[in-house]
């Protein structure tokens, strides 16, 4: 991004056009940042709370002041109920977040640390680990080889609107002559431009796939020299889906058996292909899901192939782990220790070894009032992991509710108004970070710098926690003068220096991603191929072929006959973050239910009247906007807002093999306000 | 009188709100009965109503910022965030054989403002 200053204020904010990933483009958030920085509702100074949790009413204090009565409180609380029960859960997993809070965390001996990951998409990671090895790479670095895509699926993914830097080439392929197939239960844009729209019933997904598997597998268009020669499990595969025909698939999905047939033929036939499977595909099959896309990836020989899909993350020796949080130049991952949630969900917790995955583990623990103390950086919890109506009772036994954040409580479900503490955070353009971008071919490092003075008191992470660190007697852990020390010391291994970072902006380090990895070495699996029967996962007893379990389905009834889903209006913002953006938040149509033509009609609905949705959960208010492209029986909701927070739990449903919260596909009715 | 206009190509654009959020970052009054409302979303036959949008520069602002920087640079921050590469910027008098000589140009554009 380039900034234009004038006077110490920012007048203009763009993309930069020489950079190598995103060519100029910004997404609107990026683009809102100004808004963003200046917005008159700023969190100035540290502020005790001297009211009832969520009251409004404060104490200015000192840094101080606040970081004396945080380090007593953290210590009482650690000697009368154990290191157990104080967590932390930070929201964005690529900056300095991640890499000092989890640094502190350590250092201190506390094994609770959580970050987004835990809602986001962890699930699909570990259901790769099992099936390749490793993850994929993400759409984030297979974009720079979409040149040589023949067909992409975009699997109920919303992510060429919501993070249209990467995702913005797909529809410049289309435009080229690559076919794409969009499968979601609504016309999303990029379904209007696409060969062919799929409409799906959600939570039903893995039923598809799993017919999918099924044609390539009678219809024999599967790659047949990759299956012989580098997977294990096909001939038990062969069987297992022999009951999951197109036929069988059509009374789940609402997807006719013959385009199943021919998106399979057609995901088969034009090599290399693409599945963008995004993030959002959170419902109670969610983590066999991500087993069966992985598996027609397999089937298909589109895996480490540029095209296709990519193993793993770009090397350097800086990444050698894929993030920095797990550089063990940290030097503090032997002090880690395993929170007792984690074990809950081995399949996850065997998998990634990173228990900051099971954010529902730290909810379960929330309720059950085993958490006493609770740091929040960067993490709107309320709406990120809600429920939003039974927040504030959540953290009832919370004696010590921490929030660093760059906002008080003005946007609704901020979870800084509930906070004991609250400490004012520096933006991103006040502050330099160094971030590492895996987002692309190579491992790219790059500076972001300050561009503007912080207002008030206002800290950075690294501010905050060295800090805290003396207070608490880890100053040990944290011996940089600055933020120019930690970088240089995090930059060691590249054998680039700060300052010339800031004068290049970024430097490409190590490798970069190679196809077919696997020819040399085999897959990093205990078979050496790909697993498609997970011996694993058997002995875990889940499930090791991908499974349909119609229990798992949530059924309709006459008080809850429609299907409740969401959609990420990543547009507006990511998860909650950018909601301050008051304006982006209303221009790009934020709090609308889209209800289908014969529902709207059945019940009197006309667009722009105001409706109730309602899921066992709670209810909702939405703006109502009639669809005729939209699966007959669901009510579409955007996600990450005060309302939908009101009518979904993170605790309820759930898949139970990765313990994610299943969003989708929940029960729901809708009626108009009177 | 504007001499140059800004054409947004609907059959390119997603709908993303980069050049929105770019126009009101700076300012100024970016056109809301745009291609946020009648773009890429749903018409009829699932495609968009109409294949350009097109604003007169300086109509859709009254940034000093934009036109200087339209008057340096030939593009504004709208033209360089924009994924899809879906916005130009060219002379008012070529706008009839712009619209002709594009692919998808069959149709018939829309002008927002006089």
């Amino acid at each position: 991004m380039i900034a234009h200053i004038k006077n110490g204020k920012i007048i203009a904010l763009y993309g930069d056009p020489d950079h190598p990933v995103n060519k100029g483009a910004l997404c609107s958030k990026a683009a809102a940042s100004v808004q963003f920085e200046y917005d008159g509702n700023r969190l100035l100074y540290p502020l005790m709370r001297v009211g009832k949790r969520g009251e409004g009413r404060w104490r200015r204090i000192s840094w101080d002041e606040a970081l004396d009565y945080i380090a007593k409180k953290l210590k009482e609380i650690k000697e009368k109920y154990g290191p157990e029960s104080i967590a932390c859960h930070t929201g964005c997993e690529c900056e300095e977040h991640v890499y000092l809070d989890r640094r502190f965390w350590d250092a201190a001996g506390w094994p609770n640390f959580f970050n987004g990951w835990g809602v986001c998409y962890a699930p699909q990671a570990v259901a790769q680990i099992y099936t390749f090895g490793v993850p994929l790479s993400e759409f984030t670095n297979a974009f720079d080889y979409w040149e040589k895509t023949n067909l992409f699926i975009i699997w109920d993914a919303k992510l060429p609107e919501g993070q249209p830097s990467y995702m913005g080439a797909v529809p410049r392929r289309i435009l080229d002559g690559a076919k794409c197939i969009v499968i979601d239960p609504q016309l999303t844009p990029l379904a209007t431009r696409a060969t062919m729209w799929v409409q799906i019933r959600p939570n039903t997904d893995l039923a598809l796939a799993l017919a999918m598997i099924n044609v390539i597998i009678n219809e024999e268009l599967y790659d047949k020299e990759f299956v012989e020669k580098w997977t294990t499990g096909f001939e038990k595969l062969k069987e297992h889906v022999s009951k999951y025909t197109p036929e069988w698939a059509e009374k789940i999905t609402d997807v006719p058996a013959e385009t199943i047939r021919t998106i399979a033929r057609e995901y088969a036939q034009n090599k290399p292909s693409y599945i963008c499977y995004g993030w959002c595909c959170h419902h109670t099959q969610y983590f066999q899901f991500a087993r069966a896309y992985s598996i027609l990836i397999a089937l298909t020989g589109n895996v480490d192939i540029r095209g296709g899909h990519i193993l793993g993350w770009p090397r350097s020796p800086m990444i050698d782990d894929g993030f920095l949080a797990f550089d063990p130049r940290l030097g503090l991952r032997d002090k880690r220790k395993i929170p007792e949630v984690a074990k809950e969900f081995p399949a996850v917790y065997e998998a990634l070894k990173n228990f900051t995955a099971l954010a529902h583990g730290l909810m379960k623990m929330l309720r059950q009032g085993k958490v006493k103390a609770l740091f929040v950086d960067a993490m709107n919890m309320p709406l990120r992991t809600p429920t939003y109506n039974r927040f504030v009772k959540d953290i009832e036994s919370v004696e010590l509710l921490v929030v660093f954040d760059v906002y008080l409580g003005e946007v609704e479900g901020k979870i800084a108004k509930y906070a004991d503490i609250v400490l004012p955070a520096k933006t991103f353009l006040e502050r330099d970070c160094l971030s590492i971008q895996l987002w692309h071919k190579y491992g790219i490092i790059h500076v972001r710098q300050k561009v503007v003075d912080a207002p008030g008191e206002c800290k950075s992470n690294f501010e905050f926690y060295t800090m805290l660190a003396k207070k608490m007697g880890l100053g040990e852990y944290f011996p940089w003068k600055n933020e120019e020390e930690l970088f240089d010391w995090l930059l060691e291994p590249t054998g680039v220096k700060f300052e010339r970072l800031k004068k290049e902006g970024y430097v490409q380090v190590g490798e970069p991603i190679s196809e077919k990895t696997y020819e040399k070495e085999g897959f990093p699996t205990p078979s050496k191929k790909v697993e498609l029967y997970s011996s694993i996962l058997e002995k875990m007893g889940v499930d090791p072929l991908p499974t349909w379990h119609d229990e798992l389905m949530l059924k309709q009834d006459e008080k809850y006959p429609y299907i409740h889903t969401s959609y990420t209006p990543a547009r507006q913002h990511s998860w909650t973050n950018w909601k301050a953006v008051r304006d982006l938040e209303e221009v790009l149509e934020q709090d609308h239910a889209y209800i289908p033509e014969r529902i709207a009609l059945e019940k009197g609905i006309k667009t722009g009247d105001l409706v109730y949705v309602e899921t066992k959960h709670g209810v909702a208010t939405y703006k109502a906007v009639v669809k005729k492209y939209i699966h007959p029986e669901t009510i579409i909701v955007s996600r990450g807002n005060p309302e939908q927070a009101k009518i979904i739990d993170i605790l309820d449903p759930i898949d139970p093999i990765s313990s994610f919260m299943a969003e989708r596909g929940i029960p729901c009715n809708v009626r108009r306000v009177q | 009188m504007a001499t140059h206009v800004l054409v947004i190509d609907l059959w390119r654009c997603l709908g993303s709100g980069s050049c929105y959020a770019a126009c009101q970052a700076l300012g100024n009054n970016p056109p809301k009965i745009g291609l946020i409302k009648v773009g890429p979303y749903e018409t009829s036959k699932g495609k968009p109503m109409i294949n350009f949008l097109h604003y007169p520069v300086g109509a859709c602002s009254e940034s000093e910022y934009c036109m200087k920087m339209f008057a340096e640079k030939g593009m504004t921050p709208c033209v360089i965030d924009c994924p899809q590469k879906s916005i130009t910027i060219i002379k008012l008098e070529d706008l009839p054989s712009f619209i002709k000589n594009r692919k998808s140009g069959e149709g018939f554009y829309m002008q927002i403002f006089k």
